[in-house]
């Protein structure tokens, strides 16, 4: 354990033991703030300026009609300068770091589920197990979902709302829908996330790395996280002297890019040298580099950032990197059939009759029908086969030598899954759950 | 910048820093003064980065303040340099911020502290909890001042052994 590991834990021990919770400095920033953010004597005059101004008009209305203009009764208006709903919680639920439920904060449901009321007109239930993090402002709230699913409900006409996840983002103005992030397997390694959503009532927007789908009441469409490839490095001299000391970072940036940042970063993690190419962008430079190693990154909405680690700056050298964007993500078309894997969750187990051995079970999501889950070795061959009735809630394959093994799914319909490279450890259950797709 | 967004700056980021300022070795009142001051800095930046990458703007921000902080009351306890908080912050990001916002780190946490054996419990929230001297949790368990500091080391050692291992387990992807 190095020293800042150590004091790290010593304040996060005084936190959770000592409740020494983190101030909340909003009032008194905006105090020190005020007069910068033009809310001084400049908006005194102003204000006073603007009350002149009423004055005299309704003293020249009250000379030409003889009488107060009739008392306007819209009460909506009248409301909405009223107090502005703070984010509220219920149920089962934790604030990540402790403190009360607000902006910025991350809300995590426990086994019972938990319920969100952002602004008083989006009420967003959390599965049991799921995380969010309170973002957006007044009128136009958001949630930035990292882990589980919600079912939203947003009023009409009072708010537009929002629920960003890694692999895309569901945008309305009201209607009721749900929404789900999981973790996808599609061979040896993750192959990011996967955002999947229904539509309940009235119409939403999917955003993601496949550009923007509507969808109406009844349909529903996942977004896969799109990925970013770079190509290998490509070193060529350059001899003027203004590069004596320096080196650049340039590429192309291949076609069907979106907006996107590229950063370089050094080895203490400071960010030296960044570009945003707008979509559509040809290529990329960062210019007048300290030779060294650096890690190069790119992110875009939509997209696991992409992170090249040890890229060697040279002085008097181009290095050039191509990038490419796979918006493997393209969603199904609305009825296409689908069988999805949950990301691997593994729980150790005590018993001494599991010291040499493990498992691999998992929950199967509502709405699935009969389907067939075998367990395949290393060499390929079935060891172990569930065939699970329609409506199956869950399988189990016990007693397994640890090892690597594949998870195969098939179903009337629907196309083969595989999860391949699937661990078994001894001691341990892992679990990967079954979703069916419509 | 307006006035909603500023404030909803504030709100997302105010937490952490103040978290961050006393992982750094400010003191809770310095701390929470730091915290304004950052922000009241981004004022002046007038520029703020997108949303995923404020944290880290922020955080720089709250180093810089930190070390001339540290400067200017060069006779107190704090005592650091850029090179330490550079490698202060490498920590937290490479440690902390592995699973995004430090949110399972946390969690871990908890969950490890509760595991411990009854006696180490308790000298966790005496030392922690009741903020007691070492001589009065020495006086209290029969030990000397030594024993103390040295078991409070081994447990939080065992802490972070543990967190490590929970993360691992629970896939957690490594930052």
């Amino acid at each position: 354990m190095t020293e800042n590991e150590d004091r790290l834990i010593r304040v996060l021990l005084c936190e959770l033991l000592a409740g020494e919770e983190p101030p909340d400095v909003t009032e008194r920033v905006l105090a020190r703030a005020l007069p910068r953010l033009g809310v001084g004597w400049r908006w005194f005059l102003r204000v006073a300026a603007a009350a002149a101004v009423v004055i005299v008009a309704s003293a020249v209305w009250l000379i030409f009609h003889g009488g107060p203009p009739a008392p306007r009764t819209d009460a909506p208006a009248a409301r909405a300068k009223g107090d502005y709903p703070a984010p509220r919680a219920s149920g089962d639920y934790r604030v990540a770091g402790g403190g009360p439920v607000r902006r910025g904060a991350a809300v995590a449901s426990e086994n019972g589920g938990a319920r969100l009321t952002l602004g008083g007109y989006c009420r967003v239930d959390m599965a049991p197990r799921s995380t969010v993090r309170i973002a957006g402002r007044r009128r136009a709230e958001r949630l930035v979902l990292e882990r589980g699913e919600l079912t939203c409900a947003v009023s009409p006409g009072r708010g537009a709302f929002a629920v960003e996840t890694e692999a895309g983002t569901v945008s309305v103005t009201g209607t009721e829908f749900v929404v789900g992030l999981v973790g996808e397997q599609g061979g040896a390694a993750m192959v990011g996330k996967r955002m999947f959503v229904k539509v309940l009532v009235g119409t939403v927007l999917l955003t993601g790395a496949m550009g923007e789908i509507e969808l109406a009441a009844g349909e529903e469409a996942t977004a896969k996280q799109g990925t970013i490839h770079a190509g290998k490095p490509v070193y060529r001299a350059k001899n003027h002297p203004a590069w004596a000391e320096k080196g650049r970072v340039i590429g192309p940036v291949r076609p069907g890019a979106p907006a996107c940042k590229i950063e370089v970063v050094n080895a203490a993690g400071t960010v030296v040298a960044s570009a945003a190419p707008a979509k559509g962008a040809k290529g990329y430079e960062l210019k007048f580099l300290a030779p060294g190693v650096y890690t190069l990154r790119v992110g875009a909405a939509g997209f696991a950032t992409l992170v090249v680690k040890g890229l060697e700056v040279r002085a008097k050298h181009d290095v050039s990197i191509a990038i490419e964007f796979d918006a493997a993500g393209q969603p199904p078309a609305p009825g296409e059939k689908t069988i999805h894997a949950g990301k691997p969750v593994y729980r150790a187990k005590n018993h001494p009759a599991w010291a040499e051995k493990g498992r691999v079970i998992g929950p199967v999501r509502p709405g699935a029908p009969a389907c067939k889950v075998a367990l395949l070795n290393a060499e390929g061959r079935v060891v172990k086969v569930a065939e699970l009735p329609k409506g199956a809630k869950g399988y189990e394959f016990g007693f397994l030598a640890p090892g690597a093994y594949t998870l195969r799914i098939t179903a009337e319909g629907y196309p083969k899954l595989e999860v391949k490279g699937l661990e078994v450890r001894a001691k341990h259950d892992v679990s990967v759950a079954i979703e069916f797709g419509n | 910048m307006r006035r909603e967004d500023f404030e909803t700056l504030i709100r997302a980021h105010q937490a952490e820093l103040y978290r961050y300022l006393r992982y750094l070795g400010a003191d809770r009142t310095s701390a929470e003064d730091l915290v304004q001051d950052v922000f009241v800095a981004v004022l002046r930046a007038r520029r703020v980065p997108e949303m995923d990458r404020a944290a880290a703007w922020l955080r720089g921000i709250a180093r810089n303040l930190f070390l001339q902080w540290c400067r200017r009351k060069r006779s107190g306890v704090v005592r650091a340099d850029s090179e330490t908080v550079e490698k202060a912050e490498s920590t937290w990001r490479s440690v902390f911020l592995r699973s995004g916002d430090g949110f399972d780190y946390v969690e871990a946490l908890r969950k490890c502290s509760k595991q411990l054996p009854e006696k180490h419990r308790r000298l966790l929230d005496q030392r922690y909890g009741r903020k007691m001297s070492r001589a009065e949790m020495a006086r209290a368990a029969s030990m000397s001042e030594n024993g103390v500091k040295s078991l409070l080391r081994r447990i939080r050692a065992a802490l972070a052994e543990c967190i490590k291992r929970r993360l691992r387990v629970e896939g957690v992807p490594r930052g």
